[in-house]
C-alpha cells in the first residue's frame, strides 16, 4: 500500500469508522451544550479543528523528542494536558492581537478548548497508534472534521426540533439523547469504509 | 534505577517544561499585548447582551465598539430605553441627547379562537410561517392572526406569550420595541407604538364591512361612525381602516363606546384584561 493510500484511509477512518463523538463517544459535553444554535457549532467546530491539528502537532513533538528520550513516557498524559493548555492560551494571545475577526468568532470557544477532552484523546491516541509526524497531523485533522459533521448534523436537527411538537416528557436533553444515539447507529453502518 | 531517581527526572522533567511553557507564555502575552479600551468592558456589560440587532448592528459587543468609536449614537439601542441612555453617558462621561420615546409592539388583531370564523382546521400547523406558505387560511379572514406563536418564539425577552384565545399577549413592560416580531409575523399584524398610544384600530382587514361581517365577529365594518364622531377630527378612514391621529387624540373614548363592533379599543384597556 502506498504511503498516499495510507494517509487517506487513516483519513477516512478517523472521519467516519472512528469518529470520535458518535463511536468513541468522546467530547460529549461540548457536543451537548453547543449545538442548540447553529453558528455556534460552526464556531466551535472550526476552533476545535483549528487547536487540534496544532496542538496534536505539538505534543507529538514533546512526547517524541523530551519525553521519549528520557525514558518518561509515562508521563505523556500530564505532559499533553499541559501542552495543550498553554497551546490554547497562546493561540488565544496571538489571534486576539493579530486577526481579531477570528479572534471574536471563536474566541468564546477557546477556553472551552483547554477543557476539552477530544483534543488529549487525539494526542494520545496519535502516540497509541505510532503514527508519524504526517499521520498523526492527517489524523488529527480527520478527527476534527469528524467532530464538526456531529456537531453540525446535531445542531440541523437540534434547530428543527425547536418548532415540532415533543411530549413534554421528551423535552430538553431526553430527545438530544436518543437523537444522537440514532446518529451513532448510522455512523456504525460506516464502520467498513477505509478498511 | 531507583524510585528517588524516577521521581527526580519526572519532577524536573515536568518543571523544566511547565518552565519553558510558562516563560513563553509571559513573552507572548507581553509580545501580543493588545490595548483595549477599559470602558468597552463596562459598556458590554451594562448593555442588554441580547444581541437582537434593533440598533442595526450585528450584536452588543459591536454597538458598543461603535459607540466607543463615535460610529454609532448613545441612543441607539432600542432595547434598553431611557435608563441605558443615563448608564451609558454616566460611563462615557458624556451628556445625554436625543429624546427617546418607548415603542413596544401592538399585535392589530383581536380576531381569536372565539371572535373569528374558521374556514378550515389546520391545529396541526406548527408554525404561522408554515401555515401562510401553505396559501391557504384556517380563517375565513384573510388578514388575521394566525395564531400559532412564531413572534412568542422569535421575542429575545419573552415579553410575547399566547393567550388561550391564540392571539399573541405582549407585556408592555417586557416588550422594548426591538422589532423583531414585526419582521417575523407573516401577517404583518404586529406593529410598534409608542407606549402611551391610546386608541388604535385593532383589526387590518381592508375588505368592505360586509366581507368583513361575514368573517369576524370584532372587526372593522367600515360603517364610518368613530369618523364622523370624533370631536377633535382625529379619525379618518384610509384604506377601509381607521387611521388615529396621535397628535391630535385626546383619548376621549367617544370612539371606543360608539363603534359597533369594538374594532376599536383603549390599548390600555387590553392590556389590563386576562
Amino acid at each position: 500500500m502506498s504511503e498516499l493510500q495510507q494517509l487517506g484511509q487513516i483519513l477516512l477512518q478517523s472521519i467516519f469508522a472512528q469518529n470520535l463523538v458518535f463511536i468513541r463517544f468522546l467530547a460529549l459535553c461540548s457536543f451537548v451544550g453547543l449545538t442548540a444554535n447553529f453558528n455556534s457549532a460552526v464556531g466551535m467546530s472550526w476552533a476545535v479543528t483549528f487547536i487540534t491539528v496544532l496542538a496534536s502537532a505539538v505534543s507529538f513533538l514533546v512526547y517524541h523528542y523530551l519525553l521519549v528520550p528520557f525514558g518518561l513516557e509515562y508521563l505523556q498524559t500530564i505532559s499533553f494536558i499541559l501542552t495543550i493548555a498553554v497551546f490554547v492560551q497562546l493561540v488565544e494571545i496571538y489571534l486576539k492581537k493579530a486577526i481579531p475577526s477570528l479572534h471574536r468568532m471563536m474566541g468564546i470557544y477557546l477556553p472551552l478548548i483547554a477543557s476539552n477532552c477530544m483534543i488529549l484523546a487525539v494526542a494520545l491516541l496519535n502516540i497509541t497508534e505510532q503514527y508519524n509526524l504526517l499521520e498523526a497531523t492527517v489524523f488529527s485533522l480527520g478527527a476534527s472534521i469528524g467532530y464538526a459533521i456531529a456537531l453540525i448534523i446535531m445542531a440541523g436537527i437540534r434547530e428543527r426540533l425547536v418548532y415540532a411538537k415533543i411530549p413534554n416528557l421528551m423535552k430538553g436533553y431526553p430527545l438530544i439523547f436518543i437523537t444522537s444515539a440514532f446518529i451513532a447507529i448510522a455512523f456504525m453502518g460506516l464502520q467498513g469504509l477505509g478498511r | 534505577m531507583n524510585i528517588g531517581t524516577i521521581i527526580l527526572y519526572s519532577t524536573l522533567t515536568l518543571l523544566v517544561l511547565a518552565g519553558v511553557f510558562g516563560f513563553v507564555l509571559g513573552f507572548f502575552s507581553k509580545a501580543f499585548k493588545v490595548k483595549e479600551d477599559p470602558r468597552l468592558q463596562k459598556l458590554v456589560d451594562i448593555l442588554p447582551g441580547a444581541n437582537c440587532g434593533a440598533c442595526g448592528l450585528s450584536g452588543c459587543q459591536v454597538f458598543a465598539e461603535n459607540i466607543l468609536s463615535g460610529k454609532a449614537q448613545i441612543d441607539g439601542c432600542r432595547a434598553g430605553g431611557e435608563e441605558l441612555i443615563k448608564q451609558i453617558s454616566d460611563t462615557l462621561g458624556v451628556k445625554a441627547e436625543g429624546n427617546f420615546e418607548k415603542r413596544i409592539a401592538i399585535a392589530l388583531c383581536h380576531g381569536g379562537k372565539n371572535e373569528a370564523n374558521i374556514s378550515c382546521n389546520l391545529e396541526g400547523a406548527p408554525t404561522c410561517q408554515s401555515i401562510k406558505n401553505l396559501k391557504l387560511s384556517p380563517w375565513v379572514c384573510e388578514y388575521t392572526c394566525l395564531g400559532k406563536g412564531d413572534c412568542a418564539v422569535i421575542c429575545p425577552f419573552d415579553a410575547i406569550v399566547m393567550n388561550e384565545d391564540q392571539l399573541p399577549e405582549i407585556d408592555p413592560k417586557l416588550c422594548v420595541g426591538c422589532g423583531i416580531c414585526v419582521d417575523q409575523c407573516p401577517q404583518k399584524i404586529l406593529e410598534l407604538f409608542p407606549a402611551k398610544t391610546g386608541v388604535l384600530c385593532f383589526c387590518k382587514n381592508p375588505d368592505k364591512g360586509s366581507i368583513v361581517r361575514k368573517a369576524c365577529k370584532v372587526g372593522c365594518i367600515v360603517c364610518h361612525i368613530c369618523e364622523k364622531k370624533c370631536p377633535e377630527n382625529a379619525i379618518r378612514i384610509v384604506n377601509n381602516l381607521p387611521v388615529v391621529d396621535t397628535e391630535k387624540c385626546t383619548v376621549c373614548g367617544i370612539c371606543v363606546s360608539v363603534c359597533p363592533t369594538k374594532a376599536i379599543t383603549l390599548y390600555k384597556a387590553i392590556s389590563g384584561k386576562k
